[in-house]
């Protein structure tokens, strides 16, 4: 997948190298410059052909733009900061599931330069955006990784290694065990019943949910 | 790996060797080859390090007995990544649930250190039956991410549902330890001729159990139970082939790495009185196998020098005035190193230098 590859695209890295050198030429300037930043990303938008390979059709691609103002020690401050967002839903497949249907969301935001462009594509887009959309569910702290790498990959591990489909059904899967137990009153079994969940689904089909057959001894 | 010369050819060639020329690498070789002095270095090893330690390493004798402490465990741990060649993730759920049911019947059985010991190592093993049994069925990545479930779940019912027992997020907190023998003030300090050495009860009382939790390795590795587990290690189909009931030792390798977790958590919960949730948490599971690897998988003491390296790192580097605050930088520099340079670990590390002293002698 390539894309974003040309012209229009907005990456971490540059975005980085930006505030870190304005912030640093801030910090030269006796910090006058800082009071008024503007951080603007250009949008970020999977280009058709891409689109067509991999059947996703475009939902929203637009960009959003917020404004934060400030009193610091009797400075004002002003933050702009605006934002690309870009949904697309993928219409080959749909998963059944109950009442929740509906199409599945991916999304996608910039990827990287330099050689490991193609797999942080494909690794790191789905990853930041999980880290995007779940970063107003839970509380973000340093340990955030720590605490989603073992489901993360549990949940590869049981939809089946290599199969795209099975990492979103498995994802479905655990979670709405996990949501159903916190609804049904059983919160503290919430954790305890995903990880019960996986091993029975490792020790019964460890292939993975749609995984192929393989050596599993 | 470096237990390979053992076999019987080399030591009865070894041996032969020394009886004719009388070389010192010849002798040595004999010595190291016998049980006894196996068990005399780990006790010299065990007497003199906390005094080295405290006057040459910025030490302190708390973090020497933490030291040893999971050197235990990681000793256990190589019996079954090292030997067997089983690599299992959740290991921590041995460790942490021994020093769970360690500190429960330290608080509501009996407080007696060995029975508090006993408790503990005998709750990880029956654990283990129960998670090895399950996980066994399955080799490979698929067995170490089964175990990773189990060390999981277990952090959460520990977490939650069993909070009446483990008291939660705040670990349990009422670990009651009596007196050792009913005599021995465990945290107390020691009488005049030891106290050259060593100036803590606890210190000698989990130094014990290292130099017997080393003697019990090294006699499982070198009889044919071990070498059962070597075979399996080397290829699991002609071990099968042989005759071997693989799976029934591939499960008491995984029981006995446990006991050696379970004596480990017990002390862990003696050592601090307390026992953390964390101790149940996969960075458990993952530290120890960094330990185990660090020091030199499938050698009998490397982990323990692993485990040692990895908390000094943890626990010393990181109070150095500039460098502290990038102690897991370090540790992950030295890890790749150590890795890169040596692959068999610290352990390696000395064999290689020692052929390069002796000039190669058996390898």
């Amino acid at each position: 997948m390539t894309a974003n590859r040309d012209g229009n695209e907005w990456n971490r890295r540059r975005f980085l190298a930006m505030a870190g050198v304005t912030a640093g030429a801030g910090m030269l300037a006796g910090c006058g410059g800082l009071a008024n930043q503007e951080f603007i990303a250009d949008t970020v938008v999977l280009p058709a052909a891409d689109q067509e390979e991999l059947g996703f059709t475009s939902l929203v691609e637009e960009t959003d733009r917020r404004e934060y103002s400030r009193s610091v020690a009797g400075q004002d401050v002003n933050a702009t900061v605006e934002s690309a967002i870009s949904v697309y839903a993928q219409t080959e497949f749909e998963v059944d599931f109950g009442d929740s249907g509906g199409p599945l969301l991916f999304r996608f935001d910039g990827g990287e330069d330099g050689l490991f462009a193609e797999v942080s594509e494909k690794l790191a887009a789905p990853a930041s955006a999980f880290g995007v959309v779940g970063g107003p569910l839970a509380n973000v702290n340093p340990n955030i990784g720590t605490e989603q790498l073992v489901p993360a990959f549990l949940t590869v591990v049981i939809g089946g290694v290599g199969k795209i489909e099975g990492a979103v059904v498995a994802g479905l899967m655990l979670g709405t065990l996990q949501v159903l137990l916190i609804q049904t009153g059983n919160a503290a079994w919430s954790q305890v019943g995903i990880y019960a969940l996986a091993a029975l689904v490792l020790l019964v089909r460890p292939q993975g949910l749609l995984g192929s057959e393989v050596d599993v001894s | 790996m470096s237990d390979e010369p053992r076999d019987a050819t080399a030591t009865a060639a070894a041996d032969a060797d020394a009886e004719v020329t009388g070389g010192f690498a010849d002798r040595w070789a004999n010595f190291r080859d016998r049980e006894i002095s196996t068990v005399l270095l780990t006790v010299v090893g065990v007497a003199v390090f906390p005094f080295l330690f405290n006057n040459f390493l910025d030490g302190y004798t708390q973090l020497a007995t933490l030291m040893l402490i999971y050197g235990i465990f990681a000793v256990g741990f190589d019996i079954l990544l090292g030997y067997t060649g089983l690599l299992s993730f959740g290991h921590a759920v041995f460790f942490g649930g021994a020093a769970y049911a360690a500190g429960i019947f330290s608080a509501s059985v009996s407080s007696s250190p060995l029975l508090v010991l006993l408790a503990g190592t005998a709750f990880a093993v029956l654990l283990a039956w129960i998670v090895g049994f399950l996980s066994l069925r399955r080799g490979g990545i698929y067995f170490a991410i089964l175990t990773l479930t189990f060390g999981q779940m277990s952090f959460y019912l520990a977490a939650s549902p069993l909070a009446f027992l483990t008291n939660g997020e705040n670990g349990f907190t009422s670990v009651d330890i009596g007196s050792l023998l009913g005599v021995i003030d465990i945290h107390g300090g020691v009488p005049f001729p030891l106290s050259m050495l060593v100036d803590n009860m606890l210190y000698v009382f989990v130094a014990v159990m290292t130099v017997l939790s080393v003697a019990m390795a090294n006699r499982i590795l070198h009889s044919p139970y071990g070498t059962v587990f070597r075979a399996i290690r080397e290829n699991e189909r002609r071990a099968e082939f042989v005759g071997l009931n693989v799976w029934r030792y591939k499960l008491m390798a995984f029981i006995i790495s446990a006991a050696f977790a379970g004596i480990a958590g017990s002390l862990f919960a003696i050592e601090g009185n307390y026992v953390p949730l964390e101790s149940l948490y996969w960075t458990e599971s993952g530290r120890i196998v960094i330990m185990t690897v660090l020091g030199g998988v499938g050698s009998l003491f490397g982990p323990l020098f692993g485990a040692g390296l990895y908390l000094y790192i943890e626990n010393i580097v990181s109070g150095f005035p500039t460098l502290g605050p990038f102690w897991h930088l370090i540790l992950g520099v030295v890890f790749v190193v150590a890795v890169v340079l040596f692959p068999d670990g610290i352990w390696g590390g000395i064999n290689y230098v020692r052929d390069m002293v002796v000039g190669g002698e058996d390898e």
